[in-house]
């Protein structure tokens, strides 16, 4: 089934289709919503209500930019609102705690490929994470993520250099990648 | 080959690369929920579907329960009657042709060695194939294909190359069993499989999962249901602790305490025969005087030793339970002397309704001289101190807790010194000691939770004893009490 063709008859509200269309979709999104989420099986609650709103939205697709792109914008939107209706957000860490928080290498889980920088980033505490992900993954703008998470727009820039400093360590810790002196970090040929 | 990242916008651009192409295979659930919220109408079908094909399932699980154990008589049975009797009834799921055969190809070159990640999941080490086995007749299963490894990788293909309408399940092997040839050997073809030891079992099952296994898990090759299998039960499955384990955690701690304690005279002992009562008179020279005035007494180290169950009800809230060995002391000065003497001490007599005295024999005079003597009064107990604890603040590693405990107790060993009637004496009299007692205490303390998953707890503890150390016959009541630092660790299950 083409893309066109799920979208038509998800659209017409075909089980078929729809199901296609999830089937299309979800591994990535899963992806997406397990970089926000606290496990694996909040990750699948924040992708279960975003298809329900892309599923009851999908009308509103007008074909401007990627279908996929569009998904995934409903996606990572929800998965902020399920974060603030949780407090987990609020309650997660603040910029003054985070600088106290000390890596050790059991923290960091033995996964291998892609997974292996994604954990990397779910190490990192809730609110660095996501303003790392809204910023260096999904490309908001420090004002649309200090709208989006009802914080300042400087609290965003501060947490994000905060966050790819931790998570550089977490990386080079993980052999990800090679600090060297006064040079930039280097991508290790294997990183696992 | 190494990337420099020359600018901050190149370590976004490795993170944007490393994380676009990831993904995660939702469970099933997650569909059938998505799908009965966008077609309500259509929820009862498929949950009678549900219903009977679980029943069904049932149904063949036990009726071929009963028939797990086949006779074996040639190579080529074997792997029929694993395909036939042990498979049929498992849940379906379909494997690519070509990733069964790569499995049997495999374990025709070489053993393969289990990895499992739970009693119903297992993973090839060399190639991520996987199946899923009721685990009611796993064991069997496993009996059966450990000790015929070497026929089945032979027939295996036959079977299963053969018939491809059938949904195809992976055979497994284990290399810590292909050595076990007793039954290989076994001309006996009426021989019931050899089980394999529990600990053989345990360790096969214990095993921790190889997950580099996967690394030869290509997307591209396998179905959405076989990534989606794979993921959910290679890497996510792990065993579940029970709801009592996850809320409960165990602890260890002693308790170096100083214990002092406290004469009464009881209240009743107006109750006094007219000889008892001289004799008392003669020790009390004043009406009313404290009997702690009169003996020359002080605190001694005392301890407890002790493990505790805690179970949270809440986050604020636990319970604990435990055992616990007690050791209590105190110091009476008195003075030895050389020969033995005549005393008394008053003790009640049901048959007159008052207190009478009783002969004994002393060794030691209250007085305190250059001969002093120390006299430890020292009991061992066993004790079951149940309570609860409170959280009063506190989040994270650090935290603040009040407790409370009842004690019930039982002396096991005893040395002590009861005052006489005139109080002039000390009489070795362990007979007049209460066995069964109890005590009562409160503590707080301040746990830490250190990485390795141990908790330390230390605060301070006060015991006190809830009824006299004597029996109630005695004309004294006696109270210990324990000011000590309880020091524990915790660790969860």
């Amino acid at each position: 089934m083409t893309e066109e063709q799920m979208l038509a008859g998800s659209t017409k509200n075909n089980a078929a289709a729809q199901e296609a269309f999830y089937n299309r979709f979800s591994p990535r999104m899963l992806g997406v919503c397990y970089r926000f989420a606290k496990n694996r099986e909040d990750a699948e609650d924040m992708l279960q209500e975003g298809f329900i709103k892309v599923f009851t939205q999908l009308y509103q697709f007008r074909g401007e930019g990627s279908l996929e792109g569009w998904i995934r914008r409903i996606v990572v939107h929800t998965c902020i609102n399920i974060l603030k209706k949780n407090k987990k957000f609020a309650d997660s860490v603040d910029i003054i705690h985070a600088t106290g928080i000390h890596i050790k290498e059991d923290m960091i889980p033995a996964i291998m490929q892609a997974k292996q920088v994604v954990e990397c980033i779910r190490i990192l505490p809730l609110g660095y994470r996501t303003v790392l992900n809204l910023y260096a993954l999904e490309g908001f703008s420090h004002r649309e993520i200090g709208a989006l998470l009802d914080i300042e727009e400087s609290t965003s820039r501060s947490q994000y250099t905060r966050a790819k400093a931790m998570l550089e360590e977490i990386l080079v810790r993980r052999n990800i990648m090679v600090k060297q002196k006064n040079k930039p970090l280097i991508k290790t040929e294997t990183g696992i | 080959m190494e990337q420099h990242f020359n600018q901050e916008e190149d370590f976004e651009l490795f993170l944007k690369e490393s994380t676009d192409d990831f993904k995660m295979y939702p469970s099933r659930k997650i569909w059938y929920s998505l799908y009965n919220g966008l077609h309500p109408a259509k929820k009862w079908p498929s949950l009678a579907v549900s219903l009977f094909l679980i029943s069904v399932m049932l149904y063949l699980g036990v009726s071929n329960n009963n028939n797990i154990y086949k006779k074996i008589d040639n190579k080529q049975k074997i792997a029929s009657i694993i395909a036939d009797h042990y498979f049929e009834d498992i849940p379906t799921f379909t494997f690519p042709k070509q990733l069964y055969k790569a499995a049997v190809d495999n374990a025709k070159k070489s053993y393969l060695t289990i990895v499992s990640a739970s009693p119903e999941a297992f993973i090839i080490k060399d190639v991520p194939v996987v199946a899923l086995l009721a685990p009611e007749i796993l064991p069997a299963a496993i009996t059966v294909i450990a000790h015929n490894a070497n026929e089945l990788q032979a027939t295996g293909s036959e079977v299963f190359d053969n018939d491809q309408s059938k949904t195809t399940k992976a055979i497994i092997a284990s290399q810590n069993r292909t050595n076990n040839s007793s039954y290989n050997n076994n001309d006996n073809n009426d021989e019931q499989p050899k089980t394999v030891s529990s600990a053989a079992q345990k360790d096969f099952f214990d095993k921790p999962i190889d997950k580099t296994a996967v690394n030869n898990f290509k997307d591209d090759n396998y179905t959405l249901d076989t990534k989606r299998w794979v993921e959910n039960y290679a890497f996510e499955n792990k065993k579940s602790r029970s709801s009592f384990k996850r809320k409960s955690s165990i602890q260890y701690y002693i308790t170096p305490s100083v214990g002092f304690r406290w004469l009464v005279k009881k209240n009743d002992v107006n109750a006094v025969n007219a000889s008892t009562q001289a004799i008392i008179n003669v020790g009390q020279t004043q009406a009313n005087i404290n009997i702690n005035d009169q003996v020359t007494q002080r605190f001694a180290a005392n301890f407890e030793a002790g493990v505790a169950l805690h179970y949270s009800l809440s986050n604020r809230m636990r319970l604990k339970y435990g055992l616990q060995f007690n050791y209590t002391n105190y110091i009476i000065h008195a003075t030895e002397l050389p020969h033995s003497t005549q005393t008394q001490i008053a003790v009640f007599n049901s048959n007159t309704n008052s207190y009478s005295q009783i002969d004994r024999s002393s060794n030691f005079v209250n007085t305190i001289n250059s001969n002093k003597s120390i006299l430890n009064n020292s009991t061992t107990q066993l004790a079951i101190p149940v309570g609860a604890d409170y959280k009063i603040a506190g989040k994270g590693k650090l935290k603040w807790y009040a407790g409370a405990t009842i004690q019930p107790t039982f002396i096991i060993g005893a040395s002590t010194f009861a005052i006489s009637a005139d109080v002039k004496n000390y009489i070795q009299e362990e007979a007049l000691l209460r066995r069964f007692n109890a005590n009562a205490g409160l503590e707080t303390f301040v746990t830490y939770k250190t990485g390795n998953g141990v908790t330390l707890n230390l605060g301070p503890q006060v015991r006190y004893q809830l009824r006299s150390s004597y029996a109630k016959e005695y004309i004294y009541s006696e109270k210990l009490y324990n000011f000590g630092l309880k020091i524990g660790l915790s660790k969860s299950f």
